[in-house]
């Protein structure tokens, strides 16, 4: 081996093979620590806990392994440091949006209106919450599609946590025709939940007149459920509230319209004008 | 107390294409073993009355078709034998009383409040198979608010206080409650929620199914100290440990836990 080759070995091409070797290691050990730490924390974690761990061991082990691999290649660290602080401000103020994005991010996860398995809504949105990312967060709707909201849009909207509460209650709105007797109506409903065993006993269900309107008496019923039960509740109460009252002879009517000529319960005068 | 039937629990061998079937009174019970798999069907009547305790080997009782739920589990071969063991519920039980009633002051009472069993299926060599409760309970929420609490199974209970009355129900566990109203105020008592998935089951000697006994004491300031009694209880004679407890507690945790135990 020729003295100049050795030399130009020695200068160039073996600190860019150690720091491909510390880059490949980093990225190794980054990645086994942090799988081993979310697969040790699984148990006392929330999913979305168990991923931020993760995240944060990776993150963390390759910053290490990248200031080393700056160190091997003769870069001064500070200055390096310095000169990656100016051009994050520039980059900052060149990328407003995704900037925001990302404190919008912090914000979420900081205050967590929801975690990764959660359904929420947003606007017309309804899903399961698949991951919280620093730039958005990826929802799996109802119907199998993934959607992707930025984190700036789930700031400034309402989002509604389908499942932070252990329980769900059930508002059925129903209307009886006016010649029912409500008491019955009540007690029927009441008798029908009271047989359904995905129905609350306690906190007992609830019975409530609306209002008077133009075709019916309208009313609640509101029954509570545990959050998994809940679709199906909702459809086995009003399925069976629809047979007790086909079974009583209460009435359920369409929307009708009574014309009156004027004067009272008077029938419309009718002329014929043809033979 | 009266003598009931044959323990319906307990380990039993089955040939290949034969089936056996229990009675445990609302429920329905029968199991197949074939060559590579167990079929399990079971039925719950909706009358809670009824007390039948019955295996039969042959005679099928009268199950009604349309309403059987069916399991089947496939193994490489079948064991022999099947276990059979009442268990209790996997949550907390809230027993509402038929008709609320008070305890003076410095008074105390024994209540005896049951739980219907579940049956816990599994083979000689201690698969389990399925676990299955004898009657379908209503579920129920218990705590302070719509946030704080836990989900519960509801029952109703007479809340007797005389051992006497008591039928022996080999599909009902009953659990002793002692409460001692230390305030000086009465105690109104409506439901009480019993932490079932941390009792365990004795059978008596006449066949009665127990659990600990649970002492709770009202003390001023309306602080509840809640004490769960080691063993089965003095009124269950000659009693063996039939179950365990699905999630045993530490005495510490134990008194934690029933903050809400008694509601008034």
């Amino acid at each position: 081996m020729s003295p100049t080759f050795y030399n130009t070995f020695q200068l160039h091409i073996e600190p860019i093979l150690r720091t491909g070797f510390l880059l490949i290691i980093g990225y190794a050990v980054a990645r086994l620590l942090s799988s081993a730490l979310a697969k040790a924390l699984i148990k006392h974690l929330t999913p979305q806990q168990a991923m931020l761990q993760k995240r944060f061991v990776f993150y963390f082990v390759m910053a290490i392994f990248i200031v080393a691999v700056f160190d091997q290649l003769g870069f001064h660290i500070g200055a390096l440091l310095g000169a990656a602080g100016i051009l994050t401000v520039a980059i900052g103020i060149a990328s407003q949006t995704s900037m925001s994005n990302i404190i919008s991010g912090v914000f979420m996860i900081g205050e967590k209106p929801f975690e990764v398995g959660h359904t929420i809504k947003i606007n017309d949105l309804q899903g399961e919450v698949l991951s919280i990312d620093l730039l958005s967060v990826k929802m799996r709707t109802l119907d199998n599609t993934l959607v992707r909201i930025p984190n700036e849009l789930l700031i400034k909207s309402a989002i509604i946590n389908l499942s932070y509460f252990p329980i769900r209650r059930i508002d059925l709105k129903i209307g009886v025709a006016y010649k029912e007797n409500l008491d019955q109506v009540k007690a029927v409903m009441m008798e029908v939940a009271d047989k359904n065993l995905h129905c609350l006993i306690d906190p007992r269900p609830s019975f409530q007149i609306l209002e008077f309107g133009d075709s019916s008496v309208n009313l609640q019923f509101s029954a509570w459920c545990s959050r998994p039960n809940y679709t199906e509740l909702k459809t086995t109460l009003q399925n069976e509230i629809k047979k007790a009252f086909d079974e009583k002879g209460i009435e359920l009517p369409f929307p009708s319209r009574s014309l009156f000529a004027g004067s009272g319960t008077n029938p419309l005068p009718i002329k014929i004008i043809a033979s | 107390m009266k003598k009931q039937e044959a323990a319906w629990w307990g380990t039993f061998k089955l040939e290949e294409q034969n089936a056996r079937f229990w009675e445990i009174g609302p429920m329905l019970l029968g199991i197949e073993r074939l060559a590579k798999e167990w079929r399990l069907a079971s039925y719950s009547s909706e009358d809670l009355e009824k007390n039948t305790i019955k295996i039969a080997q042959e005679d099928c009782p009268d199950f009604p078709k349309d309403k059987l739920q069916f399991r089947r589990y496939v193994f490489h071969h079948t064991d022999p034998t099947i276990i059979l063991t009442p268990t209790l519920a996997d949550r907390s039980q809230v027993s509402r009383a038929e008709t609320s009633f008070s305890i003076p002051p410095d008074e105390h009472i024994t209540i005896y409040v049951s739980s219907p069993v579940w049956v816990r299926i599994e083979t000689g060599s201690g698969i389990l198979l399925d676990e299955i409760p004898s009657i379908r309970q209503s579920d129920t929420w218990h705590g302070p608010n719509t946030r704080e609490g836990e989900l519960c199974y509801s029952s109703r209970t007479f809340c007797r206080t005389n051992i006497e009355e008591l039928p022996i129900r080999q599909h009902r566990v009953l659990t002793p409650v002692v409460i001692h109203n230390h305030h000086y105020t009465p105690l109104l008592i409506e439901q009480l929620s019993l932490p079932l998935s941390h009792l365990s089951i004795f059978a008596d000697e006449n066949g009665g199914l127990w659990t600990e006994e649970i002492v709770i004491k009202n003390e001023l300031h309306n602080n509840h100290i809640v004490k769960q009694s080691k063993g089965a209880p003095h009124m269950a004679k000659n009693a063996i440990l039939i179950s365990k407890p699905r999630f045993p507690l530490k005495p510490m945790n134990f008194i934690s836990l029933f903050y809400s135990l008694l509601t008034e």
